[in-house]
């Protein structure tokens, strides 16, 4: 029981984290160079997640994954299910409630990037995706392993939306803080007490890693 | 050579630029000088094609980067163009071999002169930095890898934006005589933006002066140093450029003797072998004129010239332009000493100015 819900958990967290650095690199480079006025708009879109109560979101969720819209709809077509009540649903949930907490920091580091060492770099020949990995990830990547950190972090905290949309099917939706929140309800005290310390001690210890992570080398030797 | 014909609109005004570069006799460094602001850099990253927003037409050889009409443009990292810049842009996670590698391994594969790394890394003078991180480097120090690195990427043309503005006189020194040094082995034509008259005068030879984004000036670095018209010698930093050869060092002294024509010039002991030659540059100053030869004096120099034009420096001051063997020697005397001495055109006059005031490249 408690090892199926431990499975769906870092499942659910992995691939989450793998489809927002995919979609969170492009798009906070994108973000970080839009100089049009909508630039705040997006932004807030980005940000909602981290201010909205997570029901609300699963509700409309919910609504859109629901065989009557245009996207449900196109998704029973694709794959012959729907998206509520399955891993599938909860993946595209903790993907867009976590979004903010990776491109935020992506954005802020691509910003702060100068961008005179691409034009350096083009004028010795390197085109544009030779800018990219030589050029931009090498010298934004603790930003980068920050960001994958947050989202994966975020995502084995969710719970709301996981619980609006995902149910609490066990080793198909059932995370592991929902799994405490069942074990709870049904005064399952000791299993209650197990999941409870290891996602404490889990998220200590990980957020301990991530704050000693290699400081950039520039602040290391500043005063040198 | 590099045939540029182009716009580049801004808020004040538009840079507008139309001109023969780097051709027959105006091959060699050509540098472009102005005031902040009057479009010089623009005008660079133009050649560079780092400037969005320009229109026109940019020819290099027999490749066309630039022609709107025809919609062709050519991305910066296809013109092979060695561009430094004023801050160097050394890669930061990468140490100071890294930079260089990072560049050679994407060089010009249709280079014609081939630099090789050992010769490069000699000639800049970096070999004990190679294994530095760049945090730990100092201005010049970061300017030459800077240097070094754009080499080795074996460009066909250099573009250089205010190399040397950051730099401490010594670096500053250090760096013109490699980048002299660099344009006699590897004579890639190159444009250098400065606004230092003493930096322009020890390495150009062909000046552009551009004011409010147009070309103003141009012309080769002696007639634009000495022509009284030429804005360049109309203000207190205007200064004489006197190509001269190496005639003899005296040891004991420490000076050695540079000749140009019939006359010789004593200036600080020389690095330099006999029968080099040499650029002087003498800041006009630092130059006196006197009716007679100065018999009881420590001036090492007094030359023999006839006055051939003084215009008005300001209210006060004139600047003469006096005739040697077919140089011009600029100086710069107050009106109370031109009364004085009751100095009239045509008049012969001692040109005196000491052997420390002289600067030899």
């Amino acid at each position: 029981m408690l090892t199926a819900a431990i499975w769906v958990t870092l499942k659910l967290a992995i691939v989450s984290t793998v489809i927002l650095m995919l979609i969170g690199i492009p798009v906070a480079w994108w973000l970080a160079n839009l100089k049009k006025c909508y630039r705040p708009v997006l932004e807030a879109l980005i940000a909602l997640p981290m201010v909205l109560p997570p029901t609300v979101l699963g509700f409309y969720l919910l609504l859109a994954f629901s065989p009557d819209t245009l996207f449900g709809e196109t998704w029973l077509k694709l794959t012959g299910s729907t998206l509520a009540f399955s891993f599938s649903g909860l993946v595209v949930a903790s993907v867009l409630c976590s979004m903010p907490f990776v491109i935020q920091p992506l954005q802020r580091a691509f910003e702060q990037l100068d961008h005179g060492l691409l034009e350096a770099a083009a004028m010795m020949g390197a085109k544009p995706t030779d800018r990219f990995f030589n050029i931009i990830i090498p010298n934004t990547r603790r930003a980068i392993v920050l960001a994958a950190c947050m989202g994966f972090a975020h995502t084995i905290g969710e719970f709301g939306v996981v619980l609006m949309i995902g149910g609490n099917i066990p080793e198909q939706t059932q995370v592991l803080s929902i799994a405490l929140f069942d074990a709870v309800e049904s005064q399952q005290f000791i299993k209650a007490h197990q999941i409870a310390a290891g996602l404490l001690l889990f998220s200590l210890l990980f957020l301990i890693g991530l704050y000693s992570l290699d400081r950039p080398k520039h602040a290391r030797t500043a005063d040198a | 050579m590099l045939s540029v014909d182009i716009q580049i609109p801004r808020d004040r005004f538009n840079v507008i630029i139309k001109s023969d570069l780097c051709r027959g006799d105006k091959s060699g460094i050509t540098a472009v000088m102005g005031a902040s602001g009057c479009g010089k850099t623009s005008f660079l990253r133009a050649l560079a094609g780092l400037e969005a927003n320009i229109e026109g037409r940019i020819v290099f050889k027999d490749q066309c980067w630039l022609d709107t009409n025809n919609s062709i443009w050519v991305p910066p990292e296809q013109r092979r163009i060695g561009y430094i810049f004023q801050d160097a842009r050394l890669f930061p996670h990468l140490d100071v071999a890294g930079n260089l590698a990072f560049s050679q391994r994407r060089a010009n594969p249709d280079r014609t002169i081939v630099l090789e790394y050992d010769a490069v890394v000699a000639m800049l003078n970096i070999e004990h930095l190679l294994y530095r991180s760049i945090h730990k480097l100092s201005g010049g120090e970061k300017q030459r890898v800077a240097i070094a690195r754009s080499l080795l990427n074996a460009p066909q043309l250099l573009l250089m934006d205010e190399p040397l503005a950051s730099l401490d006189w010594e670096s500053k020194q250090s760096i013109l005589t490699h980048l002299k040094q660099i344009h006699r082995n590897t004579q890639i034509p190159t444009v250098i933006v400065s606004h230092s008259r003493e930096e322009v005068a020890q390495i150009a030879d062909y000046i552009i002066v551009m004011a409010n984004g147009r070309i103003e000036e141009e012309g080769h670095t002696h007639h634009m140093l000495s022509n009284p018209d030429a804005t360049l010698t109309q203000d207190y930093a205007a200064l004489t450029v006197i190509d001269a050869t190496v005639k003899q060092h005296d040891k004991a002294y420490g000076y050695s003797v540079l000749s140009f024509g019939t006359e010789t010039i004593l200036a600080t002991q020389l690095d330099a072998k006999v029968g080099e030659s040499l650029r002087v540059l003498i800041p006009a100053q630092d130059v006196s004129v006197s009716n007679t030869p100065l018999e009881y004096s420590s001036i090492q120099n007094q030359l023999l010239t006839t006055l051939i034009a003084r215009v008005e420096l300001n209210p006060y001051n004139w600047m003469l332009h006096l005739k040697t063997n077919g140089q011009t020697l600029l100086a710069i005397i107050t009106k109370r000493a031109a009364t004085q001495l009751n100095i009239q055109q045509g008049q012969q006059l001692y040109a005196c100015f000491k052997a420390a005031c002289l600067k030899v490249v």
